[in-house]
Protein backbone atom coordinates (compact mmCIF):
# COMPACT_ATOMS: atom_id res chain seq x y z
CA UNK A 1 0.00 0.00 0.00
CA UNK A 2 1.56 3.24 -0.91
CA UNK A 3 2.25 5.86 1.81
CA UNK A 4 -0.04 8.41 2.91
CA UNK A 5 0.12 11.56 1.18
CA UNK A 6 0.19 15.12 3.23
CA UNK A 7 1.15 18.80 2.53
CA UNK A 8 2.20 21.17 5.45
CA UNK A 9 1.24 25.05 4.38
CA UNK A 10 3.05 27.15 7.46
CA UNK A 11 5.12 30.22 7.11
CA UNK A 12 6.84 28.85 10.54
CA UNK A 13 9.00 26.89 9.37
CA UNK A 14 10.20 25.44 12.70
CA UNK A 15 6.38 24.08 12.77
CA UNK A 16 6.87 22.53 9.56
CA UNK A 17 10.01 21.24 9.80
CA UNK A 18 8.75 19.30 13.47
CA UNK A 19 5.74 18.31 12.18
CA UNK A 20 7.05 16.70 9.19
CA UNK A 21 9.60 14.79 11.24
CA UNK A 22 7.00 13.33 13.15
CA UNK A 23 4.71 12.49 10.47
CA UNK A 24 7.38 11.09 8.47
CA UNK A 25 8.72 8.83 11.62
CA UNK A 26 4.74 7.80 11.75
CA UNK A 27 5.14 6.63 7.86
CA UNK A 28 3.73 9.39 5.78
CA UNK A 29 4.62 10.87 2.87
CA UNK A 30 5.09 14.85 4.22
CA UNK A 31 5.83 17.43 1.21
CA UNK A 32 6.10 21.19 3.07
CA UNK A 33 5.26 24.51 1.17
CA UNK A 34 6.35 27.95 3.14
CA UNK A 35 3.68 30.11 2.18
CA UNK A 36 0.54 29.76 -0.11
CA UNK A 37 2.22 30.65 -3.37
CA UNK A 38 4.51 27.98 -2.81
CA UNK A 39 1.56 25.42 -2.24
CA UNK A 40 -0.33 25.87 -5.26
CA UNK A 41 2.66 25.54 -7.41
CA UNK A 42 3.25 22.00 -5.29
CA UNK A 43 -0.49 21.14 -6.04
CA UNK A 44 -0.46 21.56 -9.18
CA UNK A 45 1.87 18.76 -9.67
CA UNK A 46 0.40 16.39 -7.35
CA UNK A 47 -2.76 15.12 -5.31
CA UNK A 48 -1.73 15.05 -1.59
CA UNK A 49 -4.86 12.75 0.68
CA UNK A 50 -4.46 15.61 3.53
CA UNK A 51 -3.15 19.26 3.04
CA UNK A 52 -2.36 20.83 6.56
CA UNK A 53 -2.46 24.76 6.21
CA UNK A 54 -2.14 27.70 8.32
CA UNK A 55 -4.50 30.40 7.93
CA UNK A 56 -2.24 33.34 9.35
CA UNK A 57 0.10 33.43 6.37
CA UNK A 58 1.85 36.64 4.57
CA UNK A 59 0.32 37.54 1.05
CA UNK A 60 -1.36 35.07 0.98
CA UNK A 61 -3.62 33.74 3.65
CA UNK A 62 -4.92 30.15 4.17
CA UNK A 63 -8.51 30.89 3.01
CA UNK A 64 -7.17 32.66 -0.25
CA UNK A 65 -4.73 30.02 -0.79
CA UNK A 66 -7.58 27.18 -0.08
CA UNK A 67 -10.03 29.10 -2.61
CA UNK A 68 -7.07 28.70 -5.23
CA UNK A 69 -6.21 25.46 -4.86
CA UNK A 70 -9.98 24.47 -5.12
CA UNK A 71 -9.72 25.11 -8.55
CA UNK A 72 -6.85 23.16 -9.26
CA UNK A 73 -8.31 20.48 -7.01
CA UNK A 74 -11.86 20.44 -6.43
CA UNK A 75 -11.73 17.05 -3.79
CA UNK A 76 -8.45 18.38 -1.85
CA UNK A 77 -9.03 17.74 1.46
CA UNK A 78 -8.09 20.66 3.89
CA UNK A 79 -6.98 20.92 7.58
CA UNK A 80 -6.74 24.99 8.62
CA UNK A 81 -4.78 25.54 11.34
CA UNK A 82 -4.84 28.61 13.48
CA UNK A 83 -3.62 29.74 17.19
CA UNK A 84 -6.44 32.23 17.24
CA UNK A 85 -9.78 31.16 18.34
CA UNK A 86 -12.03 33.97 17.61
CA UNK A 87 -10.36 34.18 14.13
CA UNK A 88 -12.97 35.37 11.29
CA UNK A 89 -11.02 33.44 8.35
CA UNK A 90 -12.10 30.25 10.58
CA UNK A 91 -15.72 30.81 9.94
CA UNK A 92 -15.22 32.00 6.26
CA UNK A 93 -12.36 28.61 5.84
CA UNK A 94 -15.40 26.46 6.97
CA UNK A 95 -18.19 27.69 4.67
CA UNK A 96 -15.70 27.17 1.65
CA UNK A 97 -15.39 23.87 2.39
CA UNK A 98 -12.34 23.01 4.43
CA UNK A 99 -12.59 19.66 6.63
CA UNK A 100 -11.68 21.01 9.58
CA UNK A 101 -10.11 23.29 12.29
CA UNK A 102 -6.76 22.42 14.26
CA UNK A 103 -5.77 24.42 17.14
CA UNK A 104 -2.17 25.28 17.56
CA UNK A 105 -0.13 24.61 19.47
CA UNK A 106 -0.92 21.08 17.84
CA UNK A 107 -2.25 17.87 19.95
CA UNK A 108 0.14 15.56 17.11
CA UNK A 109 -1.97 12.42 18.23
CA UNK A 110 -5.16 13.80 16.85
CA UNK A 111 -3.27 14.79 13.90
CA UNK A 112 -2.35 11.29 13.28
CA UNK A 113 -5.79 10.02 13.71
CA UNK A 114 -7.14 12.33 11.32
CA UNK A 115 -4.19 11.62 8.75
CA UNK A 116 -5.24 7.48 9.44
CA UNK A 117 -9.06 8.52 9.00
CA UNK A 118 -8.42 10.60 5.46
CA UNK B 1 -34.99 83.59 72.96
CA UNK B 2 -31.87 83.79 70.14
CA UNK B 3 -33.18 84.82 66.72
CA UNK B 4 -33.73 81.62 63.94
CA UNK B 5 -31.98 83.82 61.61
CA UNK B 6 -28.85 83.74 63.86
CA UNK B 7 -29.15 79.62 63.17
CA UNK B 8 -29.64 80.20 59.80
CA UNK B 9 -26.66 82.48 59.43
CA UNK B 10 -24.25 80.00 61.22
CA UNK B 11 -25.96 77.32 58.73
CA UNK B 12 -24.15 78.79 55.97
CA UNK B 13 -20.57 79.46 58.05
CA UNK B 14 -20.97 75.70 58.04
CA UNK B 15 -22.13 76.00 54.43
CA UNK B 16 -21.37 73.11 52.17
CA UNK B 17 -20.05 75.25 49.31
CA UNK B 18 -16.70 75.94 51.59
CA UNK B 19 -17.14 72.37 52.56
CA UNK B 20 -16.96 70.54 49.45
CA UNK B 21 -13.72 72.55 48.72
CA UNK B 22 -11.88 71.14 51.48
CA UNK B 23 -13.74 67.89 51.57
CA UNK B 24 -12.66 67.07 48.18
CA UNK B 25 -8.62 67.76 49.45
CA UNK B 26 -9.14 66.21 52.59
CA UNK B 27 -10.45 62.88 51.21
CA UNK B 28 -7.96 60.11 51.99
CA UNK B 29 -7.02 61.04 55.24
CA UNK B 30 -8.93 60.94 58.54
CA UNK B 31 -11.69 59.40 57.10
CA UNK B 32 -14.09 57.19 58.94
CA UNK B 33 -15.07 54.27 56.64
CA UNK B 34 -18.83 53.65 55.98
CA UNK B 35 -20.32 50.63 53.67
CA UNK B 36 -23.45 51.41 52.04
CA UNK B 37 -24.76 49.12 49.28
CA UNK B 38 -21.42 47.04 49.16
CA UNK B 39 -19.91 50.72 48.38
CA UNK B 40 -17.41 51.92 50.31
CA UNK B 41 -17.72 55.71 51.99
CA UNK B 42 -15.59 57.74 53.41
CA UNK B 43 -16.56 60.61 55.41
CA UNK B 44 -13.40 63.11 56.93
CA UNK B 45 -13.10 63.73 60.28
CA UNK B 46 -13.19 67.72 60.01
CA UNK B 47 -16.67 66.65 58.59
CA UNK B 48 -17.57 64.99 61.77
CA UNK B 49 -16.62 67.46 63.75
CA UNK B 50 -18.60 69.68 62.05
CA UNK B 51 -21.70 67.55 62.94
CA UNK B 52 -20.54 67.31 66.22
CA UNK B 53 -20.23 71.28 66.74
CA UNK B 54 -23.95 71.30 65.16
CA UNK B 55 -25.56 68.62 68.22
CA UNK B 56 -23.66 70.89 70.86
CA UNK B 57 -25.58 73.96 69.41
CA UNK B 58 -28.73 71.80 69.42
CA UNK B 59 -28.62 70.81 73.33
CA UNK B 60 -27.08 74.17 74.08
CA UNK B 61 -30.36 76.21 72.03
CA UNK B 62 -33.26 73.82 72.67
CA UNK B 63 -31.60 73.15 76.31
CA UNK B 64 -31.78 69.51 76.51
CA UNK B 65 -29.16 67.28 77.85
CA UNK B 66 -28.65 65.04 74.25
CA UNK B 67 -28.54 66.27 71.22
CA UNK B 68 -27.49 63.35 68.28
CA UNK B 69 -26.93 62.00 65.02
CA UNK B 70 -27.26 58.27 65.08
CA UNK B 71 -25.89 56.14 62.23
CA UNK B 72 -27.68 52.64 61.25
CA UNK B 73 -24.75 49.75 61.41
CA UNK B 74 -27.44 46.89 61.53
CA UNK B 75 -28.21 44.89 63.18
CA UNK B 76 -27.45 48.31 65.67
CA UNK B 77 -27.86 52.22 66.00
CA UNK B 78 -24.94 53.75 66.88
CA UNK B 79 -24.31 56.87 68.69
CA UNK B 80 -22.70 59.07 65.69
CA UNK B 81 -22.44 62.33 67.36
CA UNK B 82 -23.30 63.28 70.66
CA UNK B 83 -24.05 66.58 72.14
CA UNK B 84 -21.60 67.86 74.91
CA UNK B 85 -24.15 69.20 77.21
CA UNK B 86 -24.47 68.26 80.56
CA UNK B 87 -26.47 65.31 81.95
CA UNK B 88 -26.79 63.46 78.41
CA UNK B 89 -26.54 59.90 79.08
CA UNK B 90 -26.04 58.72 75.11
CA UNK B 91 -21.42 58.21 75.27
CA UNK B 92 -19.93 58.48 71.48
CA UNK B 93 -19.74 55.09 69.75
CA UNK B 94 -22.31 53.12 71.95
CA UNK B 95 -24.26 50.91 70.08
CA UNK B 96 -27.81 49.71 70.79
CA UNK B 97 -29.59 46.59 68.91
CA UNK B 98 -32.92 48.03 67.05
CA UNK B 99 -35.06 47.05 69.86
CA UNK B 100 -37.55 49.55 69.74
CA UNK B 101 -35.35 52.53 70.22
CA UNK B 102 -37.26 56.15 69.21
CA UNK B 103 -35.36 56.76 66.22
CA UNK B 104 -35.58 53.16 65.02
CA UNK B 105 -39.42 54.53 64.32
CA UNK B 106 -38.38 57.08 62.69
CA UNK B 107 -35.98 54.75 60.50
CA UNK B 108 -38.78 52.42 59.90
CA UNK B 109 -41.64 54.96 58.96
CA UNK B 110 -38.78 57.29 57.56
CA UNK B 111 -40.64 60.19 59.01
CA UNK B 112 -40.41 62.48 61.88
CA UNK B 113 -41.22 61.49 65.38
CA UNK B 114 -42.42 63.42 67.92
CA UNK B 115 -42.93 61.94 71.47
CA UNK B 116 -43.66 64.92 74.14
CA UNK B 117 -43.98 62.61 77.04
CA UNK B 118 -43.27 58.78 76.50
CA UNK B 119 -44.39 57.88 80.11
CA UNK B 120 -48.02 58.74 78.92
CA UNK B 121 -47.99 55.94 76.29
CA UNK B 122 -47.94 52.23 76.90
CA UNK B 123 -45.84 52.05 73.18
CA UNK B 124 -42.65 53.35 74.54
CA UNK B 125 -42.91 50.90 78.32
CA UNK B 126 -40.05 48.95 77.45
CA UNK B 127 -37.86 51.93 75.41
CA UNK B 128 -33.98 51.90 76.31
CA UNK B 129 -34.21 55.58 76.49
CA UNK B 130 -36.93 55.58 79.41
CA UNK B 131 -34.29 53.57 81.13
CA UNK B 132 -32.15 56.51 81.01
CA UNK B 133 -34.85 58.74 81.64
CA UNK B 134 -35.05 60.22 78.23
CA UNK B 135 -39.18 60.68 78.35
CA UNK B 136 -39.38 63.23 75.17
CA UNK B 137 -38.11 63.09 72.22
CA UNK B 138 -37.99 64.79 68.86
CA UNK B 139 -35.98 62.88 65.72
CA UNK B 140 -35.90 63.30 62.11
CA UNK B 141 -34.54 60.43 59.77
CA UNK B 142 -31.10 61.42 57.59
CA UNK B 143 -31.06 59.80 54.19
CA UNK B 144 -28.31 58.92 51.29
CA UNK B 145 -29.07 60.82 48.17
CA UNK B 146 -30.55 57.82 46.56
CA UNK B 147 -33.05 57.44 49.77
CA UNK B 148 -31.15 54.67 51.61
CA UNK B 149 -31.13 55.51 55.54
CA UNK B 150 -27.74 56.78 57.17
CA UNK B 151 -29.69 57.19 60.24
CA UNK B 152 -31.30 60.35 62.69
CA UNK B 153 -30.64 63.39 64.06
CA UNK B 154 -32.54 63.78 66.85
CA UNK B 155 -32.85 65.62 70.63
CA UNK B 156 -34.21 64.41 74.01
CA UNK B 157 -35.25 65.37 76.77
CA UNK B 158 -35.85 63.86 80.65
CA UNK B 159 -39.12 65.95 81.08
CA UNK B 160 -41.93 66.68 78.92
CA UNK B 161 -41.16 68.71 76.25
CA UNK B 162 -43.79 69.36 72.87
CA UNK B 163 -40.27 71.39 71.28
CA UNK B 164 -41.76 74.40 69.57
CA UNK B 165 -42.04 74.73 66.14
CA UNK B 166 -38.73 77.38 65.53
CA UNK B 167 -36.74 74.56 67.68
CA UNK B 168 -38.02 71.83 64.87
CA UNK B 169 -37.36 74.04 62.38
CA UNK B 170 -33.67 74.36 63.55
CA UNK B 171 -33.22 70.75 63.43
CA UNK B 172 -34.83 70.59 60.30
CA UNK B 173 -32.23 72.95 58.63
CA UNK B 174 -29.54 70.71 60.17
CA UNK B 175 -30.68 67.86 58.53
CA UNK B 176 -31.06 68.82 55.17
CA UNK B 177 -27.17 70.69 55.90
CA UNK B 178 -25.93 67.36 56.65
CA UNK B 179 -27.82 65.33 53.88
CA UNK B 180 -25.82 68.17 51.39
CA UNK B 181 -22.87 66.51 53.01
CA UNK B 182 -23.74 63.47 52.64
CA UNK B 183 -24.82 63.90 49.20
CA UNK B 184 -21.54 65.05 48.05
CA UNK B 185 -19.88 62.19 50.03
CA UNK B 186 -21.67 60.40 47.77
CA UNK B 187 -20.76 61.91 44.70
CA UNK B 188 -17.09 62.04 45.74
CA UNK B 189 -17.59 58.22 46.34
CA UNK B 190 -19.55 57.49 42.78
CA UNK B 191 -16.74 59.76 41.09
CA UNK B 192 -13.48 57.45 42.17
CA UNK B 193 -15.84 54.82 41.26
CA UNK B 194 -16.17 55.58 37.52
CA UNK B 195 -12.34 56.73 37.87
CA UNK B 196 -12.05 52.90 38.53
CA UNK B 197 -14.14 51.56 36.11
CA UNK B 198 -12.24 54.15 33.13
CA UNK B 199 -8.39 52.82 34.71
CA UNK B 200 -9.85 48.90 34.34
CA UNK B 201 -11.71 49.81 31.35
CA UNK B 202 -8.30 51.45 29.47
CA UNK B 203 -6.17 48.34 30.70
CA UNK B 204 -8.81 46.01 28.86
CA UNK B 205 -8.23 47.91 25.88
CA UNK B 206 -4.62 47.48 25.97
CA UNK B 207 -4.84 43.90 26.95
CA UNK B 208 -7.09 43.47 23.90
CA UNK B 209 -4.34 45.10 21.61
CA UNK B 210 -1.60 42.79 23.27
CA UNK B 211 -3.43 39.43 23.03
CA UNK B 212 -4.82 39.42 19.84
CA UNK B 213 -0.67 39.74 18.27
CA UNK B 214 1.40 38.51 21.47
CA UNK B 215 -1.03 35.39 21.81
CA UNK B 216 -1.00 34.53 18.24
CA UNK B 217 2.77 34.61 18.18
CA UNK B 218 3.47 32.71 21.29
CA UNK B 219 0.80 30.18 20.37
CA UNK B 220 3.16 29.42 17.28
CA UNK B 221 6.17 29.06 19.19
CA UNK B 222 4.59 27.38 21.27
CA UNK B 223 3.41 24.52 18.74
CA UNK B 224 7.00 24.21 17.10
CA UNK B 225 8.02 23.87 21.03
CA UNK B 226 5.60 21.04 21.35
CA UNK B 227 5.95 19.54 18.14
CA UNK B 228 9.82 19.12 19.46
CA UNK B 229 9.30 17.60 22.64
CA UNK B 230 6.42 14.83 21.03
CA UNK B 231 9.07 14.26 18.38
CA UNK B 232 12.12 13.23 20.99
CA UNK B 233 9.63 11.39 23.48
CA UNK B 234 8.84 9.33 19.91
CA UNK B 235 12.15 8.54 19.18
CA UNK B 236 14.26 8.24 22.56
CA UNK B 237 13.50 5.10 23.46
CA UNK B 238 15.06 4.71 26.55
CA UNK B 239 16.32 7.74 27.59
CA UNK B 240 18.32 8.46 30.65
CA UNK B 241 16.29 9.97 33.69
CA UNK B 242 17.65 13.25 33.43
CA UNK B 243 16.24 13.30 29.73
CA UNK B 244 13.38 11.67 30.75
CA UNK B 245 12.76 14.22 33.47
CA UNK B 246 13.94 16.89 31.18
CA UNK B 247 11.12 16.35 28.64
CA UNK B 248 8.46 16.17 31.32
CA UNK B 249 9.01 19.64 32.30
CA UNK B 250 9.45 21.14 28.82
CA UNK B 251 5.97 19.36 28.35
CA UNK B 252 4.61 21.28 31.65
CA UNK B 253 5.71 24.05 31.13
CA UNK B 254 4.28 24.14 28.04
CA UNK B 255 1.31 23.33 28.98
CA UNK B 256 1.10 26.28 31.47
CA UNK B 257 2.16 28.34 28.71
CA UNK B 258 -0.81 27.41 26.79
CA UNK B 259 -3.24 27.61 30.16
CA UNK B 260 -1.55 31.31 30.70
CA UNK B 261 -2.57 32.27 26.72
CA UNK B 262 -5.70 31.19 26.73
CA UNK B 263 -6.96 32.69 30.16
CA UNK B 264 -5.67 35.92 28.18
CA UNK B 265 -7.72 35.18 24.63
CA UNK B 266 -10.80 34.49 26.68
CA UNK B 267 -10.81 37.47 28.84
CA UNK B 268 -9.82 39.64 26.06
CA UNK B 269 -12.06 38.01 23.13
CA UNK B 270 -14.50 36.27 24.92
CA UNK B 271 -16.35 33.38 22.65
CA UNK B 272 -19.96 33.09 22.28
CA UNK B 273 -21.81 30.72 24.20
CA UNK B 274 -22.15 27.74 23.22
CA UNK B 275 -25.10 26.10 25.07
CA UNK B 276 -25.96 22.40 26.08
CA UNK B 277 -28.37 20.65 28.87
CA UNK B 278 -25.92 20.41 31.12
CA UNK B 279 -26.06 17.98 34.81
CA UNK B 280 -24.16 20.24 37.52
CA UNK B 281 -22.84 17.71 39.83
CA UNK B 282 -21.74 15.77 36.74
CA UNK B 283 -19.78 18.43 35.59
CA UNK B 284 -18.18 18.91 38.99
CA UNK B 285 -17.40 14.99 39.25
CA UNK B 286 -15.37 15.09 35.95
CA UNK B 287 -13.63 18.36 36.98
CA UNK B 288 -12.52 16.76 40.62
CA UNK B 289 -11.58 13.62 38.83
CA UNK B 290 -9.72 15.30 36.35
CA UNK B 291 -8.18 17.91 38.40
CA UNK B 292 -4.75 17.32 40.09
CA UNK B 293 -5.10 17.34 43.79
CA UNK B 294 -1.82 17.65 46.15
CA UNK B 295 -1.80 15.14 48.81
CA UNK B 296 -1.77 17.34 52.02
CA UNK B 297 -5.80 18.37 50.71
CA UNK B 298 -8.83 16.51 51.35
CA UNK B 299 -11.58 17.04 48.74
CA UNK B 300 -14.82 16.55 49.96
CA UNK B 301 -18.26 17.06 48.27
CA UNK B 302 -21.92 17.47 48.98
CA UNK B 303 -24.02 17.71 46.28
CA UNK B 304 -27.28 17.92 45.91
CA UNK B 305 -28.76 15.27 43.13
CA UNK B 306 -32.40 17.32 42.88
CA UNK B 307 -30.35 19.78 40.68
CA UNK B 308 -32.24 20.27 37.93
CA UNK B 309 -29.93 20.32 34.65
CA UNK B 310 -29.83 23.86 33.02
CA UNK B 311 -28.94 25.20 29.85
CA UNK B 312 -25.11 26.59 29.99
CA UNK B 313 -22.32 26.12 28.25
CA UNK B 314 -20.21 23.17 29.68
CA UNK B 315 -16.89 24.37 28.52
CA UNK B 316 -16.98 27.66 30.08
CA UNK B 317 -18.51 26.09 33.45
CA UNK B 318 -15.34 23.63 33.25
CA UNK B 319 -13.16 26.60 33.26
CA UNK B 320 -15.31 28.35 36.07
CA UNK B 321 -15.46 25.24 38.12
CA UNK B 322 -11.29 24.49 37.50
CA UNK B 323 -10.28 28.30 38.11
CA UNK B 324 -11.84 28.09 40.89
CA UNK B 325 -10.70 24.84 42.33
CA UNK B 326 -7.04 26.01 41.62
CA UNK B 327 -7.04 29.10 43.19
CA UNK B 328 -8.29 26.94 46.50
CA UNK B 329 -5.50 24.65 46.27
CA UNK B 330 -2.91 27.63 45.71
CA UNK B 331 -4.84 28.91 48.90
CA UNK B 332 -4.33 25.13 50.60
CA UNK B 333 -0.20 25.09 50.26
CA UNK B 334 0.20 23.62 53.63
CA UNK B 335 -2.87 21.82 53.32
CA UNK B 336 -6.35 21.41 54.19
CA UNK B 337 -9.57 20.88 53.00
CA UNK B 338 -11.64 21.82 50.31
CA UNK B 339 -15.23 21.53 50.41
CA UNK B 340 -17.57 21.60 47.47
CA UNK B 341 -21.22 21.94 48.05
CA UNK B 342 -24.25 22.23 45.20
CA UNK B 343 -27.92 23.67 46.49
CA UNK B 344 -30.63 24.96 45.26
CA UNK B 345 -31.19 27.53 46.68
CA UNK B 346 -34.81 29.00 45.32
CA UNK B 347 -36.90 27.55 42.54
CA UNK B 348 -34.63 29.55 40.34
CA UNK B 349 -31.19 29.22 41.33
CA UNK B 350 -28.55 26.76 41.80
CA UNK B 351 -25.50 27.84 44.06
CA UNK B 352 -22.18 26.32 43.56
CA UNK B 353 -19.91 26.51 46.84
CA UNK B 354 -16.10 26.25 47.22
CA UNK B 355 -15.45 26.30 50.76
CA UNK B 356 -10.80 25.98 51.46
CA UNK B 357 -9.02 26.13 54.98
CA UNK B 358 -6.60 27.61 53.56
CA UNK B 359 -4.68 31.06 54.39
CA UNK B 360 -7.58 33.54 53.46
CA UNK B 361 -7.55 36.79 50.88
CA UNK B 362 -6.60 39.91 52.87
CA UNK B 363 -9.72 42.14 52.99
CA UNK B 364 -7.62 44.89 50.91
CA UNK B 365 -7.56 42.01 47.92
CA UNK B 366 -11.05 41.04 48.43
CA UNK B 367 -12.17 44.63 46.08
CA UNK B 368 -10.18 43.80 43.46
CA UNK B 369 -10.27 40.07 43.00
CA UNK B 370 -12.15 39.64 40.06
CA UNK B 371 -10.25 42.84 38.34
CA UNK B 372 -7.81 41.77 35.06
CA UNK B 373 -4.92 41.86 35.89
CA UNK B 374 -4.55 41.53 39.65
CA UNK B 375 -2.88 38.57 41.09
CA UNK B 376 -0.67 37.94 44.47
CA UNK B 377 0.48 34.48 42.75
CA UNK B 378 4.24 34.60 41.38
CA UNK B 379 3.20 32.67 38.01
CA UNK B 380 0.37 34.55 37.09
CA UNK B 381 -1.06 37.11 35.06
CA UNK B 382 -4.22 37.44 37.00
CA UNK B 383 -6.85 36.27 34.71
CA UNK B 384 -7.88 33.33 35.87
CA UNK B 385 -10.78 35.22 38.10
CA UNK B 386 -11.61 37.75 35.85
CA UNK B 387 -11.92 35.44 33.74
CA UNK B 388 -14.51 33.21 35.58
CA UNK B 389 -16.60 36.19 36.38
CA UNK B 390 -17.52 37.22 33.17
CA UNK B 391 -18.24 33.51 32.37
CA UNK B 392 -20.43 33.24 35.16
CA UNK B 393 -22.28 36.80 34.31
CA UNK B 394 -22.31 35.79 30.32
CA UNK B 395 -24.77 33.02 32.07
CA UNK B 396 -26.80 35.38 33.30
CA UNK B 397 -25.27 34.00 37.23
CA UNK B 398 -23.27 35.77 39.71
CA UNK B 399 -20.14 34.97 42.00
CA UNK B 400 -18.94 35.79 45.24
CA UNK B 401 -16.69 35.08 47.67
CA UNK B 402 -16.23 35.49 51.81
CA UNK B 403 -12.81 34.98 53.34
CA UNK B 404 -11.45 35.26 56.82
CA UNK B 405 -7.81 35.79 56.97
CA UNK B 406 -6.19 32.74 58.29
CA UNK B 407 -9.38 30.75 58.27
CA UNK B 408 -9.43 30.14 54.44
CA UNK B 409 -12.63 31.32 51.81
CA UNK B 410 -15.82 30.67 50.13
CA UNK B 411 -16.78 31.45 47.04
CA UNK B 412 -20.31 31.26 45.66
CA UNK B 413 -21.34 30.47 42.03
CA UNK B 414 -25.24 31.23 41.31
CA UNK B 415 -25.97 30.24 38.65
CA UNK B 416 -30.23 30.51 37.03
CA UNK B 417 -31.76 27.19 36.30
CA UNK B 418 -33.48 28.45 33.26
CA UNK B 419 -30.48 29.71 31.81
CA UNK B 420 -31.10 31.18 28.71
CA UNK B 421 -28.85 32.65 26.28
CA UNK B 422 -26.71 35.10 27.31
CA UNK B 423 -25.04 38.59 26.90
Amino acid sequence: MDKKSVLVVDDNHNQTRTMTYILRRNGYDVTTAKDGVEAIEIIKEKSFNLIFMDIKMPQLNGVETFKRLKKIRHEAAVIMMTAYSVDDLVEEALQEGARGIMYKPLDMEKVGAIIGES
Amino acid sequence: MIPLNYFLALITVIGTKQLMKNNIKSIGSNTTVHSINGEIISIPDHLVQKWQRIVNIIAKVIQVPAALIMKVDPPYLEVFCSSDSKNNPYKLGYREHWSGLYCEHVLRTKEDLLIPNALQDKHWDNNPGIKLGMISYFGLPLFWPEGEAFGTICVLDSKENSYNTIYKDLILQFKGLIEAHLELMWNIADRERMEEELISKKKLTVLGQLTTGVGYELRDSLGSIKNAVYLLNMILEEPEPEVKESLAILEKEVETSENIIRSLLDYAQPRALNVSIVDINDLLRIVMSRITIPENIELASQLDEKIPSILADPDQLTQIFRNIISNATYALHDGGQLFIRTKVTDPEWVTISFTDTGVGIPKKNLDHLFEPLFTTKPKEIGLGLAVTKTFVETHGGSIEVQSELGRGCTFKVRLPINTKEGK
